[in-house]
């Protein structure tokens, strides 16, 4: 028998390499077509030419104009909006995590009462309806003089987004071994060297999932910043329902679909490498 | 339940929560004083806040023309529909609303006043407003405007339909089933609870197979011995459901002609022109209201009750309905003038034909109610 035939596999593996490599591709391609089909649609509409209507049997726009792009950024205050909307995010995020960790950490390392039912209780503002939450929460921020604030936008996304870093970062908790812990304080670490060896390196993935989700989810909100933030602040999203809304204007949504969206699809690719399967299906999927 | 329904009866409690809540108004005289009088603390306010909804070329090019003019900064902020409502009544508590100005759909009418929401009555006070569309200016979808609504522009349903494919498209009721069972699924309407030229469709069907569209006019509430012969509408809907084609709104129907999907679908003439000036819709398209009669209405402005900028609003309003404002309104989103005295050119659909075919809408109980219907008797069957 030479080399050769000993490099090859005996036919029964064979079939299961090829069957796993058709399956493998085939979640491949259906992922693009799922992602990157829409993306190009919205491209190709964002770019036909007013004069130029874009009708079978043509596949592609007749001709490309900016014309679209130019009417969006004339007619909206899609400027002011993105720069409010990737200084809103950062901060939510931050102060998610911060006000966060206590709780995760409770949640995820302690035995108290009633944990299940704070579980639960913990994803209302992710199950009720959005506008239902914004309408009568505007009251509170109201009373309080948080309307048309900054401050008032922070605490306001923070608590629509709390939710995702508060569960992720929990199961991240919940992850790490006793074991290992035990073992860290048998060898003679401190708190301080708990923390920093053991507890951050082992959160850290469930921490980036959470900043993901919080980030996106500040950066998609609508309905309470259009209740407590508008006129003074503008995001993302308030000037995108404008198209969205019951007037569709399908080339004018489009720019700002694209504005939301590359963001967001960069921002799932960088912190692809955290995203544990694990810690989102455990999260969310356990309800 | 629908997120637009949510959305209204969580505005519609909350609406009714507020309802005996009035805000103390220091500018109740704004509305006896002298017009030049409310011009000079119009200015003295120096700023205004406008909603809508849609149309922000037009809003947001008024607002610059107007600050040439008065001096008035006018900040336009486009947005959602049942969003800006919602705000409006979760602001009314505050002695300051952070709107001065908005956009008004007939049938966000009822939550407004129910809250004590609007400033007014302006429909007499703001110079022009005896000019616009008379109806219009009384009642919307059947509820009395009592002067606080000032109708900013008209809009209407008709078909519209490619020429090439369509020389000769229905005219009557008899003509238009003919044209259906020629040419199955090739009409396209939304399902009525995602937009308004779905619901216009469904009342012609109504005010067709049973007539009589009068006896509902002025209802405020439904009443039943009324509509106990609409199970025929529904029973007809469902005989025919292969002939027709049901998309989710009122542009995803423009939007089937322009892929030739259907040849001819229900539409709002605005949406129409915005189509045809967004490339979304192919040039030869054309728009008529059928002699079987389809509704129209309009949109209006208003004030809120706890307006910061009650005088600049009021000055802003006046502005958007002078003439010449109001045919670069016409020209700029294809809405048609509220002004009866002139008439604009970017009119996809002539005047008499508007005057001959178009019809009111039903009042808003019988909307709501055959909208709900449609869904459970029809859709759902």
């Amino acid at each position: 028998m030479t080399d050769m035939a000993l490099a090859i596999p005996p036919p029964h593996i064979r079939r299961r390499i090829g069957l796993k490599g058709f399956l493998v591709g085939l979640s491949v391609a259906l992922l693009l077509v799922w992602t990157a089909v829409p993306l190009f649609m919205a491209v190709m509409w964002s770019l036909v030419n007013p004069d130029d209507p874009w009708s079978p049997p043509a596949v592609l726009p007749p001709s490309f104009s900016l014309a679209q792009w130019e009417y969006v950024f004339t007619f909206s205050e899609i400027g002011k909006a993105i720069v409010t909307s990737f200084v809103l995010a950062p901060v939510v995020t931050i102060l998610s995590f911060i006000l966060s960790l206590p709780t995760a950490y409770a949640i995820g390392r302690l035995s108290f009462r009633g944990k299940e039912a704070l579980r639960l209780l913990i994803l209302l503002p992710i199950v009720l309806p959005a506008m239902v939450i914004a309408m009568f929460l505007s009251r509170t921020f109201y009373a309080f003089g948080l309307a048309q604030t900054f401050l008032g936008l922070v605490l306001g996304h923070t608590l629509l987004s709390m939710p995702y870093m508060l569960r992720i970062l929990a199961t991240a908790f919940e992850a790490i071994p006793q074991d290992v812990i035990d073992a860290a304080r048998n060898l003679g670490a401190g708190r301080l060297e708990l923390v920093r060896h053991i507890l951050v390196p082992m959160v850290l993935p469930g921490l980036m999932a959470g900043s993901v989700f919080t980030f996106i989810t500040s950066l998609e909100e609508f309905n309470l910043t259009f209740v407590i933030g508008t006129p003074t602040f503008q995001t993302i999203p308030t000037v995108l329902f404008d198209y969205l809304g019951y007037h569709f204007v399908r080339t004018n949504a489009a720019v700002v679909s694209i504005v939301l969206m590359v963001p967001s699809i960069a921002l799932l690719l960088i912190a692809e490498r955290y995203l544990k399967t694990e810690y989102l299906s455990s999260a969310f999927g356990k309800l | 339940m629908t997120t637009r329904r949510v959305f209204l009866s969580a505005i519609m409690g909350l609406a009714g929560l507020l309802g005996a809540y009035q805000p103390a108004s220091a500018a109740d005289d704004l509305l006896k004083m002298p017009w030049d009088k409310v011009v000079e603390a119009a200015k003295a306010e120096g700023q205004a806040t406008f909603y809508a909804w849609w149309g922000e070329e037009f809003w947001r090019t008024a607002a610059k023309d107007f600050e040439a003019k008065y001096g008035i900064k006018v900040d336009v902020v486009t947005g959602d529909r049942t969003a800006t409502i919602g705000k409006v009544v979760s602001e009314a508590p505050s002695a300051e609303g952070s709107i001065d100005a908005l956009l008004i759909g007939g049938v966000e009418l009822k939550s407004l006043l129910d809250a004590k929401a609007l400033y007014g009555p302006l429909v007499g006070v703001i110079p022009g407003s005896d000019k616009l569309d008379p109806a219009l200016s009384k009642e919307q979808e059947g509820y009395a405007t009592n002067g606080y609504l000032v109708p900013v522009y008209r809009n209407q349903t008709g078909f519209v339909y490619d020429p090439e494919k369509v020389p000769a498209p229905p005219q009557t009721w008899a003509e238009f089933t003919a044209w259906l069972d020629a040419n199955p699924a090739q009409f396209a309407f939304n399902d009525p609870s995602k937009g308004g030229s779905g619901q216009a469709f469904v009342q012609a069907a109504i005010v067709n197979i049973l007539g009589d569209q009068d006896k509902y006019a002025s209802d405020t509430e439904m009443k039943e011995e009324k509509v106990a012969d609409w199970g025929k509408v529904w029973e007809w809907f469902n005989a025919n459901e292969d002939k027709f084609t049901i998309t989710a709104s009122n542009n995803d129907s423009i939007d089937r002609v322009n892929q030739g999907e259907v040849l001819m679908a229900a539409a709002w003439d605005d949406d129409t022109a915005v189509s045809l000036s967004k490339g979304t819709l192919f040039k030869r398209a054309k728009l008529y209201v059928p002699a079987l009669g389809m509704p129209g209405g309009g949109d209006s402005l208003g004030i809120p009750a706890n307006a910061k900028h009650k005088a600049a609003a009021m000055l802003f309003i006046a502005y958007l309905i002078e003439p010449e404002v109001q045919k670069k309104l016409n020209a700029t989103i294809g809405s048609y003038l509220a002004r009866v005295d002139v008439s604009g050119e970017n009119a996809l659909i002539p005047e008499d034909q508007r005057q001959k075919n178009g019809r009111p809408w039903l009042p808003g109980a019988y909307k709501g109610y055959f909208i709900q219907q449609f869904v459970s008797e029809v859709l759902q069957k």
